[in-house]
């Protein structure tokens, strides 16, 4: 056993002790228990049965600023976690899909969120009989959740949540009620100065426990509506709990890249700079409060909806204070946190964070395999004898026909363990953990093939580079020839990728991928030389020998193979999935017979126009 | 009325339905964006007086015109499909 786990133990039999002494205090851990079960259930229910929904409108609505902050208020008001959204925030920041000043916005929006809770239970949960609700709640969850239907099965999760929720709440009114019969736990409450820091502490230290602000404000609610705590001690523990819940931010940001661990260093200095305003300036939210509630009508008397009214006005005045400076805080994050440099065999956008939010985790993937093209790009380039700057450059066919001046033999074995192999395994090793269903499993298959594509590129490169070294300083002129078309139709096709790459990344939208990637097909057909005859010619006008006519006939099809893998490989990741689908794209995929009738058909227009025979 | 709040709620709930809706929503976007595509390219080649240009000019015309044919068929099987769907449920009921 690890001495490390001996404080865990304490603390549980400790807690199993006080569990058997006190009934009243297994009643109220018993309510908390459930409310988190619920909250877990509730989260597990807006994965399932949203079905990506949030996370489409959070790729929607996140353009500007003040619709980041409006999404993460509702989206936490609706699901009730701001968990949930901050972890589909840090994914898709990790991803990309997402700018840290947009994932800011959403941030400071979910704090907003998170009020709504304390309005709902203040409101709501603590003058009915919850539990009356809660029962067929949890009969209607959890029949739906035995039916088979996704959607149903989600929404049987978000009924059960609901229900555990309010059976949880029920427990812990209850056992603050039966501690009203028998001792009075606000005699033991601190005043003043130390009170308020007491119990900001002890705030932070139920929320960190919990992993759940929601949890200890409602907590604090049952408790301020059963009299054990007083008012002022219920403002400050509601402070606790806003510091409190960076915890949670900081435990997702733990798994995550740069950018995640960035979005979470912003959710700690939100949080604490807004529980440091509410600290210093109590005074002055207190008599705001009065006032609006005057306004609202909510009686002098009513703590418990005035703690509502509490939390919200000081995470508002938090939002009104930081939003103006949100650029200067993506600025001083992205200054203050680097990256550091990753090697070769360590991925840069994948983690294991976004395992829960697939349409992330796939576009992350995606991103990942651009970066192992980028290699396999380095590796055929060398391969071909050319520099990887020279086919990065604007270029033109006639300067990539140029024969090379020094001719190099590439390991090619060796290369592909040391950059690619690595690379490859992760991703491989990703795709396998993700768990994904319907349009997205389709994603994930083609990502996967798209993988193999590109290997299988490489492992053609190799075997080119086997006749194709000799034969660029071959006597025969005309092997030659063929041999610096093939290695010159191959650059042009990676000097074309590579801009399209480019080009995709930085969101071009005159890309016409389809168009560019079919003509860039036709090109090949084109320049296939077993297809249109030219092998045929050479051989027959005795240019080659047979012998040279077999080898060239193989490194043709290497050509062809590297050529049409990489195009494949294009169509699969270039753009991001929600641009267009990617079964689209392979939809409307011409193929090869379709290629050479149209080239077929330029070709006899074009020798009419020019006079030729057709 | 309550039909169709009804059919709406079953096409919300149904992934198939939703998916299949997005995709043609998807392939109506790419086709449009083709046709207009191909508007330019036969703008451009009208002016064009270089035969080599022009060549590869008619040559991406004829791949956006199959592309387009392809989706046209693609964007029929998909509204034939829903019809068949909508069908299905009518019948059921």
């Amino acid at each position: 056993m690890r001495f490390r786990q001996l404080p865990l133990i304490f603390a549980m039999a400790l807690l199993g002790w006080a569990l058997l002494a006190s009934p009243t205090l297994t009643e109220i851990a018993a309510g908390i228990a459930i409310f988190l079960f619920g909250m877990l259930i509730l989260e597990q229910g807006f994965r399932t049965f949203t079905g990506g929904v949030l996370e489409n409108l959070l790729k929607r609505s996140t353009d500007r600023l003040w619709k980041g902050l409006a999404f993460g208020a509702l989206a936490t008001t609706a699901t009730q976690s701001s968990s949930l959204v901050s972890v589909i925030t840090i994914s898709f920041l990790s991803a990309g899909l997402l700018g840290l000043g947009q994932g800011i916005g959403v941030i400071f929006g979910a704090n907003l969120g998170t009020t709504s809770g304390a309005w709902l239970m203040a409101g709501f949960g603590i003058r009915v009989n919850i539990s009356a609700y809660a029962m067929p709640l949890l009969i209607f969850g959890v029949l739906l959740i035995f039916n088979r239907s996704r959607s149903l099965k989600g929404a049987g999760y978000v009924l059960a949540g609901i229900g555990f929720l309010f059976l949880g709440i029920h427990y812990m009114k209850e056992g603050f009620e039966a501690y009203q019969q028998g001792i009075d736990l606000a005699r033991y409450a601190v005043g003043g100065v130390p009170g308020l820091f007491l119990y900001i502490l002890i705030g932070m230290v139920a929320t960190v426990v919990m992993q759940s602000s929601h949890a200890t404000l409602i907590l604090t609610i049952t408790a301020l509506s059963a009299g054990q705590i007083g008012y002022e001690n219920a403002l400050a523990l509601s402070i606790g709990a806003n510091v409190g819940t960076t915890i949670t931010a900081l435990i997702g940001a733990g798994g995550a890249n740069i950018a995640g661990r960035r979005l979470a260093a912003a959710h700690v200095i939100f949080n604490v700079t807004t529980g440091l305003i509410a600290l210093v300036f109590i005074q002055a939210f207190l008599g705001a409060v009065d006032t609006v509630s005057s306004w609202l009508g909510i009686a002098s008397d009513n703590h418990t909806l005035k703690l509502a009214l509490f939390h919200s006005l000081f995470n508002l005045t938090g939002i009104v204070i930081m939003v103006p400076f949100v650029n200067r805080l993506v600025e001083l994050l992205e200054t203050k946190m680097q990256p550091r440099p990753t090697t070769l065999d360590e991925p840069k956008f994948i983690s294991e964070t976004m395992l829960e939010t697939p349409a992330a985790a796939l576009e992350a993937t995606r991103r990942e395999l651009l970066r192992l093209f980028r290699r396999a790009f380095s590796l055929i380039a060398k391969v071909l004898n050319y520099e990887t700057g020279q086919l990065r450059q604007p270029t033109s066919n006639a300067e990539l026909a140029i024969e090379p001046r020094r001719i190099r033999v590439v390991d090619v074995d060796d290369r592909y363990r040391q950059q690619i192999k690595p690379l490859h395994g992760l991703i491989l090793d990703y795709l396998a953990r993700l768990p994904v269903q319907g349009h997205r499993a389709r994603q994930l298959v083609m990502l996967r093939v798209a993988a193999q594509d590109l290997i299988e590129a490489v492992k053609d490169a190799k075997h080119l580079q086997k006749n194709m070294i000799p034969s660029l300083t071959a006597n025969n002129r005309d092997l030659k020839a063929e041999y610096l078309a093939i290695r010159c139709n191959l650059g042009y096709l990676l000097h074309q990728l590579d801009r399209m790459a480019a080009r995709a990344e930085a969101g071009d939208e005159d890309l016409d991928l389809e168009l560019e990637l079919a003509d860039l097909d036709s090109e090949i057909e084109a320049g296939d030389i077993v297809h249109n005859g030219r092998l045929d010619d050479l051989i027959r006008q005795g240019r080659i020998s047979a012998e040279q006519a077999t080898s060239l006939m193989n490194d043709t099809a290497y050509g062809y193979r590297i050529a049409k893998n990489l195009l494949a490989m294009a169509r699969a990741t270039f753009l991001p999935f929600e641009q267009i689908d990617a079964e689209l794209r392979q939809a409307l995929e011409l193929r090869p017979d379709e290629v050479r009738d149209i080239l077929n058909e330029i070709n006899g227009a074009s020798g009419r126009q020019t006079g030729d025979s057709p | 009325m309550s039909q169709s709040v009804i059919e709406k709620f079953r096409k919300f709930l149904s992934r198939e339905e939703r998916e299949r809706i997005l995709k043609r929503e998807k392939l109506h976007k790419i086709l449009k964006k083709m046709r207009k595509k191909q508007k330019e390219l036969e703008e451009e080649l009208a002016e064009c007086h270089d035969v080599e240009t022009a060549s590869k000019l008619r040559k991406k015309i004829r791949i956006l015109q199959e592309q387009r044919r392809k989706g046209t068929e693609m964007l029929a099987e998909l509204r034939r499909l829903a019809r068949q769907a909508e069908g299905g449920s009518h019948q059921s009921r």
